[in-house]
């Protein structure tokens, strides 16, 4: 059904317009004599034409046609002005502020209908466009989001196979990202760069993939030369990850360079110092380390909770940056969460106390 | 050239041939009528041009639409002459629209033997 929206500060004209467009099928005609009430009535209704008369008291046709083109939603309503005014200027500007078509008085009752007929087509292939519009929005965006869907996996495939060869399962990488946007939202970042660091910080150690077994998996310490070799690995992934267009690699380019580094600029590739070291470097340690201690490896066992969470304290303003450690003690509860869902690993075995005490 | 008072072919032309539809317009355009007269009596009256403009209008349009030609034209000719500042010729016109109201009335209240 399509609703017409009349308004005409006279009942008589009202009711002839009424008259003249009864034999239009699918056709509700609502009358307005008063020009403010048709106002209200389109804030919360939506015409599919409006009819108005220019000259009328209180509120003229164009001054309604500026009220009526602010309301939500009426772009794309068509409105004719009723008008016995040859003035141009009138014309104009009526059509400037929105108006699509005239009609001069006294009106033919064939022209009317057939101009009612043709902005009633018109609105429908209006509202055709904006639902095909809307269609292909959607596409457009179901399309993108399955494109993200598989960079994400690729992503998380090659990670966790570069990981693979360090005994480590694919959990530590997963816990890692979901750490540090928990800290990011901590700290105040934009939802966007979230969820960049929620995918890009399980790459901090894909450069890996270019140390040699014999140093990756030694059982024994390093010498001093195997750590050398082992350092490269930040520049390694950086320059795997670098170049990139994708955002996320950017990103993973950016950490994979700076997660060793440390506050007081002691750690590498660079040895820089405080915040010059990228944000999203600082977090990535806090949160590679917490859960290292937290995990089992081949060298060590895992570190009871209060002694990682004093371990942490210990470090802040030395190795990790003091704002990121505020951020990790606030979301402490929820990144053990994450540690629990994410873990192939009993969590008492990781949280417990060494009295055996279930750890806060 | 003498414009009739009550043109039933416009109203024809919006009604097709629904003679009861008419009667009942016409019915209610009879007071309709005589009240924007008193608003354009009063208006002149009390030399109020602006609002004597806005019911000469008001009087225009309703006549026009509904087949009342004679009125509907003393009407153009006075709100040219109140749009110019002419108000010299409002007691002519005053004058002139009482007659040609009253001629309406009588052709409105025949009108619905004619419409049927």
């Amino acid at each position: 059904m399509n609703t017409v929206v009349m308004v005409d500060d006279s009942a008589v004209q009202l009711r002839l317009y009424a008259q003249m467009l009864r034999d239009i099928p699918n056709l509700k005609g609502i009358p307005f004599e008063s020009p403010a009430l048709a106002l209200e009535w389109c804030a919360t209704n939506q015409p599919d034409l409006l009819l108005v008369d220019y000259n009328m008291p209180d509120i003229n046709g164009v001054e309604f046609i500026h009220r009526f083109r602010e309301l939500n939603g009426t772009a794309t309503i068509p409105v004719v002005v009723i008008t016995g005014e040859q003035d141009n200027a009138v014309r104009r500007l009526a059509l400037e502020l929105g108006a699509d078509d005239f009609l001069t008085k006294p009106v033919d009752p064939v022209e009317l209908r057939a101009r009612v007929r043709n902005m009633l087509r018109l609105r429908e292939h209006g509202r055709m466009l904006v639902d095909h519009a809307a269609w292909l929005t959607e596409e457009v965006r179901r399309a993108t989001a399955s494109l993200l869907d598989r960079e994400e996996e690729t992503i998380y495939r090659l990670t966790r196979a570069s990981e693979h060869r360090d005994n480590e399962t694919g959990d530590h990488i997963v816990r890692i990202g979901h750490y540090a946007a928990l800290l990011a939202a901590e700290l105040g970042l934009p939802q966007e760069e979230q969820d960049l660091l929620r995918l890009a910080t399980p790459m901090h150690d894909i450069g890996k993939v270019g140390t040699p077994d014999a140093i990756l998996l030694k059982n024994g310490p390093l010498t001093p030369t195997d750590w050398e070799i082992m350092k490269q690995h930040a520049i390694a992934g950086y320059d795997i990850l670098r170049d990139s267009e994708s955002a996320l690699l950017q990103k993973g380019a950016e950490i994979a360079l700076s997660h060793h580094e440390r506050f007081d600029g002691g750690g590498y590739p660079f040895g820089l110092e405080g915040e010059k070291v990228p944000l999203s470097g600082r977090i990535a340690a806090v949160c590679d380390v917490f859960d290292a201690l937290l995990s089992r490896r081949p060298y060590k066992q895992p570190w009871p909770l209060a002694n990682v969470l004093a371990y942490m304290d210990e470090q802040s303003g030395r190795h990790f940056d003091p704002r990121v450690v505020a951020a990790f003690h606030k979301v402490l509860p929820a990144l053990l969460e994450v540690r629990a869902r994410f873990s192939h690993a009993p969590l008492d075995e990781t949280v417990r106390e060494p009295d055996g005490t279930q750890a806060a | 050239m003498e414009r009739k008072p009550l043109d039933l072919s416009v109203l024809q032309d919006v009604f097709g041939s629904d003679a009861a539809s008419i009667t009942t317009f016409l019915t209610d355009l009879l007071p309709a009528v005589g009240t924007v007269e008193a608003k354009i009596k009063d208006a002149l009256a009390l030399q109020d041009w602006s609002g004597a403009r806005r019911a000469v209008h008001e009087m225009k349009g309703m006549c026009a639409s509904s087949g009342c030609s004679e009125v509907a034209d003393l009407c153009v000719h006075a709100e040219a002459a109140l749009d110019s500042g002419e108000h010299r010729s409002m007691a002519e016109f005053s004058e002139s629209l009482r007659l040609a109201c009253g001629r309406l009335r009588t052709a409105l209240g025949a009108a619905p033997a004619a419409a049927a």
